[in-house]
């Protein structure tokens, strides 16, 4: 559980949403405390620097804003404003709140602030009026609303809740509950309450990293209807043609997580050759073989074969969603592999569709896609040859060479630093502190005299891993760094790609000494020898921490299987396959 | 006498022991019964029984018994 500070602020009452929040955040590995402010206050809360906000020292702060509150004086007699004088409300709106928000960044420099979209009761005085005459409301807030997007959108600190999208699915009458505003002045039904609890919640874990990553998909009856072990290549129901349209649709928006950086994998009881001929031949296919990071078809238990596609993806079994339309299947992984986020699903395959949405929104969201997400299935695709290479039977030297490794180390820059974050805030097995970094922190550090933030780009025979390591020092002393941060990707552990890191990075540094700690996790155990393995001296324990250090740094090598390009401050011809 | 459901409700709302609630329990007798933990009860047994309370009735629904006999009226 990861502790998390929330300070919620509304225009509205808001009380009632920290118990539907709180159940959110802790489904997503969250321990929430919560400041609220007061009915009506967000504004004095927001500018008094002595206020429980700031006292409270937020990691989030959740300011909901509705528009009925914003525009109240407009809904009240909406024949008072016509058509640009509207328009400019919205946008006096938007930058009020804007320098509200600013104000509240400046007094909390490490916080993120979520703003929301918002939307006015579909149904109000000037229906039908709008958009026929010079009366209306709606373009007011739908300037607010862009205004409010533009804004985040230049900040790195501010992120957007799309309320008005939520108020749209769960449908605007019922989004509100009239008896709760006239006796709490609280504009939000039980629905939208956990809607917007739900929305605000994988929100938050978006940011802090705290998503899945794979999605193990069932075959008959899942991907396609019928199964193909008894109706045959030409007697399942995949394509154009009726209910075939629903399993294609489906697998269309598999393919929409696939290009989002999801894992996709296969977990299937069937004939492989039969699967697989569906698989690469079936005109109604919108998924193929290259799609899938890795595939088990076979006739085992669905527990063990998802423990073996988390082994072979090199990924925790927590990291994986199971889909499949077979209940007792669902049980037996729910009850052996509890791990597994194991969804209900529905059982008429015109519903798997919407099934998937929600469960992309529930646990996959991405506030940003990098160029590392758009490849990811194709790094895993080269990851299973590399295995192959690997098991070919030549001495692990040998194996190294083979791989033709090409590293290259530089300093973050505008372009790698979201990628840097997202690595702190991702990385469990090889992570020697586990120190979870936001974009804003990570571009302080670098900005910082005493402080190198080095990343680490692999490419190999396979083709690219993209940027893969992070290295964050910090300087204690004239020659001497401290590791602040030593992390890399799982997918590239074993290849002796960290001696090749802090070698060159240490060099890169002037590094004459060098001091790192090991804090144990739940989940970094393979890294727990690493110093010892890499020449350092144990000094001492801090707590479970275990601190190390290395007189000589200059001892460090880099291992001869690898060529080693430098690239000073990520401003070479060949960028680091990372932007966004 | 208390329906099972009612005195889950309460208990999980307030996070008390079931074994706690009576009729006659109230928020004067659980100091987390405040006006926020009113709305919460409200909204989380208007779920359980399928009912729906009226606006005016729900300031007075102030006891469990209260909560029973409103539910029972409303048919849930």
């Amino acid at each position: 559980m990861t502790q998390l500070r929330v300070a919620l602020l509304s225009s509205c009452t808001i009380e009632v949403l920290e118990r539907p929040l709180a159940a959110a955040l802790r489904e997503r590995g969250f321990e929430p405390s919560f400041w609220i402010s007061g009915f009506g206050q967000y504004r004095q809360d927001a500018l008094d620097p002595a206020s429980g906000l700031y006292q409270h020292d937020p990691n989030v702060v959740l300011l909901y804003l509705d528009a009925e509150d914003l525009f109240r004086q407009l809904l009240q007699n909406p024949f008072a404003n016509v058509g640009d004088a509207r328009r400019a409300e919205g946008r006096r709106v938007a930058d009020d709140i804007a320098s509200l928000v600013v104000a509240i960044r400046s007094r909390l420099p490490k916080a993120t602030v979520v703003v929301n979209t918002t939307a006015l009761p579909p149904l109000n005085a000037v229906t039908g009026l709008e958009f026929n005459s010079e009366f209306g409301v709606q373009d007011a807030v739908a300037e607010y609303n862009a205004g409010l997007v533009a804004f985040a959108a230049a900040r790195n600190d501010v992120i957007v809740l799309d309320a008005a999208g939520l108020a749209a699915s769960v449908g605007f009458s019922r989004w509100r509950d009239s008896r709760m505003w006239y006796l709490a002045r609280l504009r939000l039904s039980k629905p939208a309450l956990e809607a917007l609890a739900s929305g605000y919640a994988s929100t938050i874990a978006a940011r802090l990293g705290k998503t899945k990553k794979c999605v193990a998909v069932d075959l008959d009856n899942t991907l396609w209807g019928g199964i193909v072990g008894e109706d045959g290549f030409d007697g399942i129901k995949l394509g154009e043609d009726g209910l075939g349209l629903a399993f294609a649709e489906f697998q269309e928006e598999l393919l929409n997580l696939y290009r989002k950086g999801i894992l996709l994998a296969i977990c299937s009881k069937n004939n492989p050759d039969d699967a697989l001929q569906v698989i690469r031949n079936h005109p109604g296919m919108r998924l193929r073989e290259e799609h899938f990071a890795a595939l088990r078809i076979n006739w085992e238990d669905k527990a063990s074969n998802l423990r073996a596609l988390a082994e072979e993806l090199n990924i925790g079994l927590d990291a994986f969603v199971f889909v499949d339309d077979n209940p007792v299947e669902r049980s037996w992984v729910k009850q052996s592999a509890p791990e597994v986020v194991v969804p209900e699903w529905p059982t008429d395959p015109v519903d798997y569709k919407s099934a998937l949405l929600q469960l992309s929104a529930r646990y996959f969201p991405k506030l940003g896609i990098t160029a590392e997400d758009r490849k990811r299935g194709e790094v895993y695709q080269a990851q299973a040859a590399r295995r192959k290479l690997e098991s070919s039977g030549a001495t692990i030297e040998e194996f190294y060479h083979a791989l033709e490794m090409r590293v290259r180390v530089g300093r973050a820059d505008s372009f790698t630093i979201p990628r840097i974050a997202q690595l702190t805030q991702k990385t469990n097995q090889f992570n020697l502190t586990t120190r979870r970094y936001t974009e804003a922190e990570i571009r302080a550090a670098s900005e910082d005299e005493r402080t190198e933030v080095f990343w680490l780009d692999l490419n190999d025979r396979f083709g690219p891993s993209g940027l893969v390591g992070v290295l964050i020092l910090k300087q204690d002393a004239p020659g001497e760094w401290n590791i602040d941060t030593f992390l890399l990707s799982c997918r590239v552990m074993g290849r002796t790609v960290e001696n090749a890191f802090l070698a060159a990075a240490a060099r890169e540094a002037g590094a004459t000494c060098l001091v790192g700690e090991y804090a144990p996790t739940a989940k970094n155990s393979p890294v727990k020898d690493l110093y010892a393995r890499l020449g350092f001296a144990h000094v001492r324990d801090v707590g479970e921490r275990r601190v190390w250090r290395l007189a000589n740094a200059a001892k460090l090598e880099i291992p001869p299987w690898f060529q080693v390009e430098r690239d000073r401050n990520g401003a070479t011809a060949d960028p680091p396959l990372i932007t966004r | 006498m208390l329906d099972k459901r009612l005195v889950d409700t309460l208990s999980r709302v307030f996070n008390v022991d079931p074994s706690t609630i009576t009729p006659e329990t109230s928020p004067a007798t659980l100091p987390s019964w405040d006006s926020v933990g009113h709305i919460n009860l409200v909204l989380e047994l208007e779920d359980v029984f399928g009912v729906r309370f009226s606006s005016e009735s729900i300031p007075t629904l102030d006891s469990a018994r209260t909560l029973q006999a409103a539910i029972d009226a409303l048919g849930g």
